[in-house]
């Protein structure tokens, strides 16, 4: 760039260097502040895993067919007077003080032994009491001793046991039962780990630009914060499309190999290993049929849909294409169904083609009354019995649906069309129909092609057309699409979302999507005028 | 104007002709028709099945049929049978195939005309035309029909009142659509808001600033563009569920933050500001903020109009997001509550129309009024809107 000025380029120098101070602070701040919640995140986390194997290690404990009481018991039963005297006065008896002893002593972070030790101590106390009671004391201060001899290998592998069992509860466990409804923080904790790395790179970063600033000179610096400039400004975009349009790309992707992957309750994603299990499910187990019908409706909707909407756009493209001042009226109401919510639209369709009250049957009727009794055609709830009739009520929203954008995308190309050729055509004395096979339609091939694919490409995303036309359980009727099966399973009915049914479901759809454009694209060559 | 010559007068008569023929022969409205019409149904469930005209002829044997069929003269069709036996009349059959007659010549003498004025160009674009905007008549006038206008069968055309509000009001009531509408333009507006601002930024970094990989970035983008919504909304609804905003209205604006296609268009107008302009301001002393907020983007303004214009219509029409990661009734969009609202009411359409209207009518008047932005907005993306 050429700057003359000297002033302007001192501006300019100033103001590279203000940026790479700025961007400095900056990425030190964010660093320390991400790394702190990082710390956080994962100080808790540990928290709430000591916690867990604290509940672990009482479990076992307390445990009465393995724990404290039954081993206690078996020493003590030798010195039983009458039945049970033991186990009601001495165990029933401090069971509950004995329990809550231990809650209290191994929270407060006594070591595991002594806390034993102390519950231990009382049961003995008591027996000792009970003993000499009943019995004498002489028996009492043998049972003390028994249980002096063997305490500490009770202890031994009572601690052992209890490690054993704390040992298998891993933090990442914890982090699984958590969900943002029972956990506070609960984005700190889960990603903490994620966030003190975010962390450590940006204070990297700050320390790079640093490094930097110190070694290079005023112009140099001015030069560093003009690079990093661009990357200011793509930021927001950039991690935008990084997180919900990148990330989830290369996630499906992998999620479709996981099997029984399913997002439970706690939200954790669970899988039982990798493989072909989701493809095998949609393609040749359990989830056939569906599936395959699914793939069937939304073949046929792209089949019929996407070149009737294209000749018909053609024609009316065509007709539109002339300097009228009926165009504007004429416009409007050709591209009005474009704005319009699907949903409010497809219930008006679902309304006029109601078997009992509905227009259509009205206005067939009309026509076949004079030939014979009307009947009223069932059209929404045919199903498995006529196939056709749903599928013709789906195509025909359909393509009324897409009209309006496809004759607005012929309508440009035609416009794009020199008028000078229709006009040495007309001077020649070609005949309209001519014209339009000869010049219009070769001309307007490049659009034509572009047409046929970006409307396949919708055509094969059906899914609002489905939901709405049959009150959102299209499977009840056997009109269920490709679209409708990955949201389905995203979202069952019992709650249990089979993302890896869906992953799989997806990329077939994808793969689909992708052949079929390339399949044009090549066929294209043939036909498209270039 | 210059003066129509002899041919074009007599086709103009022609015309009239034809219209005037259906209009004094419009046999449809015959009662003997109607009569004829409720007789056939009868006689359907009955075991015949006659023609409308056979049905005609019957008419004055409607009472002997009764006893015929078995049909209690207390019941419905009983009452029906009998209305026709004291009303019908089988001699009206005569002047009903007459009329019926006259009324098809006066159709052909009108097309005939029409195509001799060599405009069966707009006789076609006016039933394409209908076709199209049908729907929206229906939906507005059974919006004002009551409920049993609604069951009646064949339906009518125009509802008994253009001021019948109650079905607006009831709908309005039965579901809270002020908060909907409240969620619906609160969504819509930072959206657009949210993308305008990355999508401004971005274009310009593609189009004016230089860094390394620049347009191979680009191209990347470009290539993520074919991946259907369908595949990231997998995703996209675990990640949403993790950060905890299911059932928020961030949750409908968050994963749309940035468009590639948005970006691509600004971008591709971006590029089409002359450098010089860029120069003369780096000269003035301006940055690149600046520049890009005082001059690149009020000449954007079209695109940047158009690109509102598509983010507005698709933020509002949203439905399969919603959908998935809505369930609370205080959150919910336009589109996803009025499924919610036709699961509630039933079988009611008349409230489902009143309710349908009421969500449509936004973004028609929009399109009405910004119909040429819209147009060309979309001519050149070659996206839906």
């Amino acid at each position: 760039m050429s700057t003359p000025n000297i002033a302007v380029k001192r501006r300019h120098m100033r103001r590279g260097n203000m940026r790479v101070l700025v961007h400095i602070a900056l990425f030190a701040v964010l660093g320390i502040a991400l790394i702190v919640t990082g710390v956080i995140g994962n100080s808790k986390l540990a928290k709430a895993t000591d916690s867990y194997s604290d509940t672990a290690r009482l479990k076992v404990y307390k445990d009465k067919a393995s724990g404290l009481e039954p081993r206690l018991s078996a020493l003590f039963e030798e010195f039983e007077v009458s039945k049970n005297s033991i186990k009601n006065k001495v165990m029933n008896n401090k069971r509950k003080s004995v329990n809550e002893a231990l809650d209290a002593d191994i929270a407060s972070g006594l070591p595991d032994e002594d806390a034993l030790l102390k519950a231990i101590a009382t049961y003995t106390d008591r027996a000792f009491d009970v003993i000499s009671s009943d019995s004498d004391e002489a028996t009492g201060t043998k049972l003390k001793q028994k249980v002096a001899g063997a305490q500490l290998q009770l202890i031994q592998e009572l601690t052992a046991e209890a490690r054993a069992s704390a040992e298998s509860i891993t933090s990442k466990d914890v982090r699984g039962t958590m969900n943002a409804r029972n956990t506070q923080h609960y984005v700190i904790i889960y990603y903490g780990t994620a966030i003190l790395i975010i962390g450590i790179a940006c204070l990297l970063l700050a320390g790079v630009l640093c490094a930097l600033w110190f070694t290079k000179d005023s112009e140099g610096r001015a030069r560093v914060g003009q690079a990093i400039e661009p990357f200011d400004y793509l930021l927001p975009f950039l991690v935008g499309v990084g997180v919900f349009t990148l990330y989830p790309m290369i996630r499906v992707l992998i999620m479709s190999f996981q099997e029984n992957y399913k997002l439970t309750g706690n939200n954790l994603g669970t899988a039982t290993g990798w493989g072909l299990g989701n493809y095998n499910f949609i393609l040749n187990g359990m989830g056939k049929t569906q599936f395959m019908r699914a793939l069937r409706n939304t073949a046929l909707f792209v089949l019929f849909t996407v070149p009737i909407t294209a000749a018909i756009a053609i024609v009316v493209a065509h007709l539109l294409n002339r300097k009228s001042k009926l165009n504007s009226l004429f416009q409007t109401a050709y591209f009005m169904p474009m704005v319009t919510t699907a949903t409010a639209v497809g219930l008006v369709w679902r309304w006029m083609f109601n078997t009992q009250n509905g227009l259509i049957n009205a206005l067939i009727n009309f026509f076949t009354q004079f030939f014979g009794a009307p009947n009223n055609i069932n059209w929404l709830q045919s199903g498995a019995a006529d196939h056709a009739i749903s599928m013709a009520v789906l195509i025909i929203y359909g393509v009324w649906s897409s009209l309006p954008f496809t004759i607005i995308l012929l309508l440009s190309g035609l416009q794009n069309i020199d008028d000078s050729l229709y006009t040495v055509a007309k001077v020649d004395g070609s005949k309209p129909a001519r014209i339009f096979f000869r010049i219009t339609v070769p001309l307007l091939s490049p659009t034509i092609g572009l047409v046929l694919i970006i409307n396949s490409i919708s055509a094969f995303k059906v899914y609002t057309d489905v939901f709405v036309l049959w009150n959102g359980s299209p499977q009840d009727y056997q009109m269920e699409t490709v679209a409708w099966y990955i949201f389905n399973n995203i979202q069952t009915a019992d709650g249990t979302h089979s993302l890896g049914i869906a992953a799989a479901a997806a990329m077939v759809l994808f793969v689909i999507i992708f052949v079929f454009t390339m399949l044009q694209k090549f066929l294209q060559r043939k036909w498209v005028y270039q | 104007m210059r003066k129509p010559d002899m041919k074009t007068i007599i086709y103009l008569a022609l015309l009239l002709a034809g219209l005037l023929i259906m209009i004094f022969a419009y046999p449809f409205s015959m009662p003997v028709g109607s009569y004829a019409s409720t007789y056939q149904k009868i006689a359907k469930i009955h075991g015949e099945d006659l023609t409308l005209f056979e049905a005609m002829q019957a008419l004055d044997s409607a009472e002997a049929k009764m006893t015929e069929w078995n049909v209690n003269s207390t019941s419905d069709e009983g009452a029906k049978l009998l209305g026709i036996a004291a009303n019908a009349s089988s001699a009206d059959a005569g002047a009903y195939k007459t009329r019926l007659v006259v009324f098809c010549a006066g159709l052909v003498i009108f097309v005939a005309a029409v195509v001799l004025l060599k405009k069966t160009t707009y006789l076609l674009l006016t039933l394409g035309a209908i076709f199209m905007v049908f729907p929206f008549y229906w939906m507005i006038s059974s919006s004002f029909k009551t409920a049993p206008e609604m069951n009646r069968f064949p339906p009518n055309m125009l509802p008994e009142s253009w001021t019948n509000f109650s079905n607006y009001t009831e709908a309005w009531h039965t579901a809270p659509f002020g908060k909907y509408f409240f969620n619906s333009i609160f969504v819509c507006v930072c959206s657009v808001a949210v993308v305008m601002f990355t999508t401004v930024l971005a274009a310009f970094a593609f189009s004016r600033l230089r860094f390394p990989g620049r347009n191979l970035l680009f191209t990347l983008l470009l290539s993520m563009m074919m991946v259907p919504f369908e595949l990231l909304v997998i995703t996209n609804y675990q990640t949403i569920t993790r950060l905890g905003m299911r059932d928020t209205l961030a949750a409908l604006i968050l994963p749309f933050t940035s468009s590639i296609f948005y970006t691509y268009i600004l971008r591709n107008f971006f590029d089409s500001v002359p450098d010089s302009l860029y120069y003369s301001s780096q000269v003035d002393g301006a940055g690149n903020w600046q520049y890009l907020w005082k001059v690149m983007v009020p000449i954007a303004s079209p695109s940047l109009v158009t690109i509102i214009l598509l983010n507005a219509m698709a933020s509002w029409n949203s439905f399969m997001w919603p959908q998935l990661v809505i369930s609370r009734d205080e959150v919910r969009t336009l589109p996803w509550a009025l499924v919610t609202f036709t699961t509630e009411v039933g079988i009611k359409y008349e409230l489902i129309m009143a309710g349908a209207t009421m969500v449509v009518m936004p973004m028609l008047l929009l399109f009405l009024f910004a119909r040429k932005q819209i147009v060309r907005g979309v001519a050149r993306g070659g996206i839906k809107g």
